[in-house]
């Protein structure tokens, strides 16, 4: 059978089975709690009534964006502890810059341009600091990250893989394959997320498709049939 | 050996297999594949690679749970409370009054260019005197007075056969309309002006 084109998924709606790359975690005071679930409540009410002087409006912000950021930068970077200091970054950075939000744009795509600002940022150090390491220098060495969970081994594997082909690709088109690929947002999202045209971002999902899987049967010994 | 078929099917099937096509582009790619079995290869074998890729969502990872979210909205909390609400309301204070600046600045920057540009206007090249310059710098003489104009860029238009300047006609040599080097020289020559030195040195001591 030839391939089915994957359905469209808006960003709100990703859910995927293991884990939740959104929503809104527990444990957090209940005014907070209260205003982040309030759909009633736009982002823009929010940040004017932060701008007010309030700081319960904020944290109900943090709440709402930040398994999303999290996850984004996670994709991206590769590493929780990098991930965890480019989200707190992130959402510093946007606090101070609140003044300069324009109510007449949306705002997740203007905080997930900050998130992947700082997210591609810190892949480029990290690659820096990398390049000429043992680890590059072997290759052949087993992927450091630490999975949770009950995932079988093959999956591990699997996944292992992935990252090793997301680590070779540049950051522009990783940044594009962990967007549209991973987080489901559109092309048309994707474009003023990355600063880019509509069709700047489509070649860079095109070329970054092909180039991913050119590396994945590079890494499986060859193009499968 | 790949047909044009193939060809077009191949550079479209990154964004099929993803979704990301309109219908109209996507059902000629579709109709191809269920024809061509090489294209259809490729698009499995594209599929698969996206599909592993899509995979990574459904991951979880260590330590990464409602706790450290929890974690993470206080730090980040506690990082935002150092910095004072009213200082970020200032900011924006701040902020529109820099605006405001820079307006009056930018108007006051385009009044500026729109009065040069008017007074550039009124006193172009075209509508400048031609610039006159003393003969020399001593004493005047008993003669007349010397006047070498500027040799600038401005040529004052004759008509066709006029060719006296200053009581005087115009030699072949001579730059048109102006008293050129050499018409100066021929003047020098005929005793009617004396050089500026030999005239400093010849004056009678009074």
């Amino acid at each position: 059978m030839f391939p089915q084109p994957a359905p469209r998924q808006s960003p709100k709606q990703t859910q995927t089975p293991g884990h939740e790359l959104s929503g809104i975690p527990a444990g957090l005071p209940s005014a907070v709690a209260q205003l982040a679930h309030d759909v009633t409540l736009s982002d823009a009410e929010l940040v004017r009534r932060t701008l007010a002087g309030q700081h319960d409006p904020f944290a109900a912000l943090v709440a709402r964006y930040q398994k999303r950021a999290f996850w984004i930068a996670y994709h991206v970077v590769g590493r929780v502890e990098d991930a965890r200091d480019v989200t707190q970054e992130a959402f510093v950075r946007l606090f101070r810059s609140l003044a300069k939000y324009d109510f007449a744009r949306s705002f997740y795509t203007w905080f997930y341009r900050i998130v992947m600002n700082l997210a591609i940022d810190s892949l480029r150090k990290i690659r820096s600091a990398r390049a000429g390491s043992i680890e590059d220098i072997l290759g052949g060495l087993p992927d450091s990250r630490a999975v949770a969970g009950d995932v079988p081994l093959e999956r591990t594997e699997e996944n292992g893989q992935v990252w090793a082909v997301l680590d070779k690709l540049d950051a522009k088109f990783r940044a594009v394959l962990v967007l549209r690929d991973i987080h489901g947002l559109s092309c048309r999202e994707i474009a003023p997320v990355l600063k880019v045209t509509h069709a700047t971002a489509r070649w860079r999902l095109h070329r970054g498709r092909q180039m991913f899987k050119e590396h994945w049967e590079r890494l499986q010994g060859g193009p499968e049939q | 050996m790949s047909s044009p078929a193939c060809e077009r099917t191949l550079a479209m099937l990154p964004l099929f297999v993803g979704g990301d096509l309109d219908a109209a582009t996507a059902e000629p790619v579709r109709q191809h594949l269920l024809a061509c079995l090489r294209c259809r290869g490729e698009a499995s074998s594209l599929q698969r690679a996206t599909g592993s890729m899509r995979r990574l969502a459904a991951e979880p990872a260590a330590d990464v749970d409602d706790g450290m979210f929890a974690a993470m909205n206080r730090a980040i909390m506690d990082q935002v409370l150092v910095t004072d609400v009213a200082e970020l309301t200032a900011a924006t204070s701040t902020m529109s009054g820099r605006r405001w600046l820079e307006s009056v600045a930018a108007v006051l920057l385009l009044a500026f260019g729109f009065w040069c540009g008017q007074a550039s206007w009124q006193s172009s090249v075209l509508q400048r005197a031609p610039m006159a310059t003393p003969a020399n710098d001593g004493p005047a003489n008993d003669g007349p007075a010397i006047v070498v104009p500027y040799a600038g860029p401005r040529v004052p238009q004759r008509l066709l056969g006029d060719d006296v300047q200053d009581g005087y006609p115009l030699q072949p040599g001579d730059a048109a309309g102006l008293m050129g080097r050499e018409r100066l020289r021929s003047l020098v020559d005929e005793g009617m002006v004396l050089p500026a030195r030999r005239r400093a040195t010849s004056q009678p001591p009074r």
